[in-house]
């Protein structure tokens, strides 16, 4: 089964996404914090795809996908940014994520999004 | 002499030459004499009884001076070189020294030089000339005492407009109409750190930030040809601390105005209210954004419910989470409208521009909309397919509110019309609806922020009116025209007008320009 990580500071949209994402037929992880992003990715399995929020407490999203990226051993894994900001896909394009999703979402949009990066 | 050459000096001889000198030493005299006797400062200046013992001088001087050449003068005209020691008296003293110099004149003249001389007798002749010195030099005292008043009066009012302007708040600067700096306040030395010396001299071009530049030259050329119209800017200055200042700057065109012939810049630093509404902004800005993070989830919890609801054949349950979907939809287009008009207030509002294609775009949106309402039928008539340079997603949000006003405002009525045109320069689309109409007076209203036309119907429609505002400003950002014609009961035709590619701005102008024949 595919694996995803959601990072996410809002509980009720990390709680959403995991749903959406099950009944998808994903396994998902989920992170409220975002320093625990980059020790989630080194664990084994690695996830196949990162749903990630740029306005994270504690940490900036921007920040965080830039390291991804710029990790070996992280850099492969598509990173979807995901925010209500209409300039998230300026933001995506500038961090170096493969791409973005606004919220609020459809929840069909999220599934078609995650079946693009990583078909089953 | 052959080689006669008239030089310099030799010309000043000829007669024009030598009335040419004459004027000009008397012009001179004159401006020297204006200067120290006239001068209301400079008779103000003198002790008392210096003026009244020059005024006791000149008359003895004239006294004695008469006496000397009594052969040549004669006691003809007894009263000459008096009227020219009362007008001295009078200039170098005032009215006071100027009545003694008349009195002690009228003294003199008549012991002196009216027959029978060396007595104070006056045959009755005599006593008419007697009489009408007294009455000229008492006109010469107070025609001197008025143009004293005059320009003490002129230099007043100067002295006081001048110390307005040096000590306004305001900074103010003077242009001529090929953009010489005639006159700058001291007050810019406060607003943007240069000297009013400084300013006039230096090349302040390279002050004005880059990106605005286009914008503010455009705005300055076309006050140019209005003649006594002003507008205000507001824009970024680098001030001589090398700091970006925001500059609220109201320039008037004055070219046509008798003594002033120059355009008035009048500005001020406005960075910290500036500052104070972006923080403003930032707050809302990120209000609305938390808005939205509750509204997604609810939204996706809802759609997880439909999902599931479906599954079990619970058809009711299914149409009341689809209304409520509904509802939520509506709810996060509030929050956006709410969020671009904060951004359209901050004047940051972000246009993400490229080519797209103009008829495909209206196509898409009219084909969602479609699907909102069953009561209404869109008919589509787009006119071929060009390619706009601009932002599609905002020019579609804009199309996205005409079309759904469309259908908001006409309850009863079936059929809209989306139609688009091509122009010379531009694209222009139309939505017509056969609605409520709005009425003359309403149809410039209905761009303003906030405004919602009131009366008995507007209970039946919902809205905070923000949405034609922020289409309005999209499509002035966007270099466009937008506008209705409507009648009231007969529906409303909006229209929107856009050029293929703004940045070739003189055919904005051109079409700006044909606007108001259009309407």
């Amino acid at each position: 089964m595919k694996k995803i990580l959601v990072a996410d500071d809002d509980p009720g949209i990390v709680d959403v996404m995991q749903i959406v994402l099950e009944d998808g037929g994903y396994s998902v992880i989920t992170t409220m914090n975002g320093k625990n992003v980059m020790k989630l990715c080194a664990q084994s399995p690695a996830p196949d795809l990162i749903f990630l929020d740029i306005w994270m407490s504690g940490m900036d999203g921007k920040i965080i996908c830039r390291e991804l990226k710029s990790d070996p051993a992280t850099k492969h894994i598509p990173v979807i940014i995901f925010s209500a900001n209409r300039d998230t896909r300026e933001i995506a394009a500038e961090c170096g994520a493969e791409d973005f999703i606004l919220k609020p979402f459809e929840i069909k949009d999220l599934l078609v999004m995650a079946e693009k990066y990583i078909p089953k | 002499m052959v080689d006669f050459c008239p030089s310099a000096e030799m010309r000043l001889i000829t007669f024009p030459n030598m009335l040419k000198t004459a004027l000009k030493y008397y012009l001179s005299f004159a401006r020297k004499t204006n200067q120290y006797l006239w001068s209301d400062i400079a008779i103000a200046s003198r002790k008392w009884y210096v003026k009244y013992l020059f005024s006791l001088g000149i008359v003895l001087i004239a006294t004695i001076v008469k006496l000397n050449f009594y052969d040549v003068i004669g006691d003809d005209s007894p009263f000459i070189l008096y009227f020219a020691a009362v007008i001295l008296a009078t200039g170098f003293g005032g009215i006071g020294p100027g009545i003694v110099a008349t009195i002690l004149s009228g003294f003199l003249a008549d012991y002196y030089f009216l027959r029978p001389i060396n007595t104070f007798q006056i045959t009755s002749n005599q006593v008419i000339k007697f009489l009408v010195f007294i009455v000229e030099c008492f006109l010469l005292i107070s025609l001197s005492g008025a143009v004293t008043r005059a320009s003490r009066n002129l230099r007043k009012r100067e002295v006081r407009f001048r110390a307005m302007i040096e000590n306004s708040q305001d900074a103010i600067v003077v242009v001529n109409r090929l953009g010489k700096i005639l006159y700058a306040s001291p007050a810019v030395l406060k607003v943007l750190g240069y000297t009013p010396v400084e300013i006039r001299t230096m090349d302040i071009e390279a002050n004005f930030n880059e990106d605005e530049k286009r914008k503010l030259l455009a705005s300055y050329r076309g006050l140019l040809n209005t003649s006594g119209e002003s507008l205000t800017l507001v824009h970024q200055f680098l001030n001589k601390d090398g700091v970006w200042v925001w500059i609220e700057n109201t320039i008037t065109n004055l070219l046509d105005y008798p003594g002033m012939n120059a355009i008035v810049f009048n500005f001020r630093d406005v960075t910290d209210r500036f500052l104070l509404e972006r923080q403003k902004d930032d707050f809302v800005g990120v209000a609305t954004h938390e808005l939205k993070t509750p509204v997604t989830s609810i939204k996706a919890y809802t759609q997880i419910l439909i999902n599931r609801f479906t599954k079990e054949t619970k058809p009711e349950a299914v149409k009341m989470l689809e209304k409520m979907d509904g509802q939520l939809n509506k709810l996060v287009s509030l929050i956006g409208d709410m969020l671009d008009v904060t951004k359209i207030e901050g004047g940051r509002m972000q246009f993400q521009e490229g080519y797209y294609l103009f008829s495909t775009m209206a196509q898409e949106v009219a084909e969602d909309l479609q699907h909102t309402s069953e009561e209404h039928e869109i008919e589509i008539e787009l006119e071929g397919n060009p390619e706009i340079f601009g932002d599609k997603e905002r020019v579609a949000q804009v199309v996205a509110n005409l079309i759904s006003n469309a259908i908001k405002y006409s309850p009863s009525s079936g059929s809209i019309t989306l139609k688009s045109e091509c122009l010379k320069n531009t694209v222009r689309l139309s939505v017509q609806d056969q609605g409520v109409g709005i009425s003359q007076e309403n149809q410039e209203k209905i761009f303003d922020r906030f405004f919602r036309v009131s009366g008995p119907e507007n209970y039946t429609f919902p809205g905070i009116g923000l949405g034609l505002y922020i289409s309005k400003e999209i499509v002035k950002r966007q270099y466009g025209e937008l506008w209705v014609e409507s009648k009231k009961g007969e529906g409303s035709v909006f229209y929107m007008e856009l050029p293929y590619d703004h940045r070739m701005m003189n055919s904005h102008f051109i079409h700006l320009a044909k606007i108001p024949q259009a309407k």
